[in-house]
């Protein structure tokens, strides 16, 4: 063993004396055992610097690799809110719907004798037809409606539309009973489309006669 | 990615006139820091708090007008102590996630040259586990850029130890890894 071999790894990070380092390397120059030291030991100083980099370099990813999964369980997260909320959904607060100008049209005869418009009830006298379950959709949607509770309490009720229509344009002939008449009570939705039409069967001569002393 | 995008926020801004300087000496050093701490096996965050605290103390040093003479050996040997304190497995976590940062090299080499390297990488992080904790350590304070004097400074112990360390430990890996 060479007795300069103790200070190679000093020579080569310049460490040593000046005049020792000046030696040192003329020694090196000369010695081929040396040398071959050096150059390991050269090696392997890069080769420890390249595990360090690869060290911090894994521990980088590991962190991006961790934030990746943080956002993507906040993604998850917002998803699962997202489908909660949309499977029990507030009540929207809108604002209050325009009410539709409709114009009444002239009342004829008929229809003065018509009664005033009245709550849906349901009779074993009403006709098949009325489809009673979208209307009570309709209701019980309005109902449980926040915004058109507040609208109902600053707003005066929706007037009240009459129109006459004949049984005959609505029921084959001969098929309502004669004296019949159809209360048709119409919803407009905001944007102009009908919102719910409802028929309530009206026995204009039962009316007549019960208002008859 | 890089350790660079390791986010590192420090309120140096009330030093002062002394903001520059520190600020300096943090783009400087940052890296090297946590270079060394991960090195040590501390984790990313573990790492980054005790830097941070680190340059939070040299704020404070700076600050009460105290020496600005061997600042960089000084914040490593505040860094160092502070890992010491922290770390009660400090011989365990060293060198434990290489295999996803040889991977990582890896990708950026023919498949001749990945199996090589990191088959290199392996050996030496064998070899680096069976240098005792004052050799290994000198020498990552060695790679980290601080001059013999300054690791003894900051492992308390005399600059020829160090040279002797260094020698031995490097001696060893060439001799195990024979890279």
């Amino acid at each position: 063993m060479c007795e300069w071999e103790s200070r190679l790894a000093a020579w080569l990070d310049r460490e040593l004396a000046q005049d020792e380092d000046i030696e040192l390397e003329l020694h090196v120059s000369r010695c081929a055992q040396c040398r071959s030291r050096a150059e390991a030991y050269e090696r392997t100083s890069r080769a420890f610097d390249a595990y360090c980099d690869a060290v911090t370099l894994a521990f980088a990813r590991q962190k991006a690799s961790s934030s990746k999964w943080a956002a993507v369980a906040a993604a998850v997260a917002a998803a699962a809110v997202w489908a909660f909320l949309t499977a029990h959904p507030r009540a929207p607060i809108t604002k209050p719907a325009p009410v539709p100008h409709v114009t009444a049209p002239r009342r004829s005869a008929l229809a003065r004798e018509v009664p005033p418009l009245e709550p849906p009830r349901s009779s074993p006298g009403e006709p098949s037809f009325i489809n009673r379950g979208s209307l009570s959709r309709v209701q019980s949607q309005n109902a449980a409606t926040p915004a058109r509770i507040q609208r109902g309490r600053f707003l005066p009720p929706e007037p009240a539309v009459e129109i006459d229509i004949p049984a005959d344009a609505l029921l084959p002939p001969g098929a309502a009973p004669a004296g019949t008449n159809f209360l048709v009570d119409f919803s407009v939705a905001p944007d102009g489309s009908a919102q719910a039409i409802r028929l309530t069967p009206q026995l204009t001569g039962l009316d007549r006669r019960a208002a008859q002393p | 990615m890089t350790e660079d995008s390791l986010p590192l926020a420090l309120p140096l801004s009330r030093l002062g006139a002394k903001n520059r300087e520190a600020n300096t000496l943090y783009e400087e050093l940052r890296k090297p820091l946590l270079r060394y701490l991960l090195c040590l096996g501390m984790s990313s965050d573990q790492a980054q708090d005790v830097v941070q605290d680190a340059f939070l103390s040299l704020q404070r040093h700076l600050a009460s007008g105290g020496s600005q003479e061997n600042i960089r050996s000084w914040l490593f040997r505040v860094a160092h102590n502070r890992a010491r304190n922290q770390q009660n497995s400090y011989e365990r976590r060293f060198g434990a996630p290489l295999g996803s940062a040889i991977d990582a090299i890896a990708d950026r080499e023919s498949p001749e040259r990945a199996v090589l390297e990191k088959e290199k990488l392996r050996r030496l992080g064998e070899a680096i586990k069976t240098l005792t904790q004052t050799e290994r350590e000198c020498l990552l304070l060695r790679a980290g850029g601080l001059r013999y004097r300054e690791i003894g400074e900051v492992l308390a112990i005399p600059t020829s130890s160090v040279g002797d360390m260094v020698e031995r430990a490097i001696r060893k890996l060439a001799e195990k890894c024979n890279v």
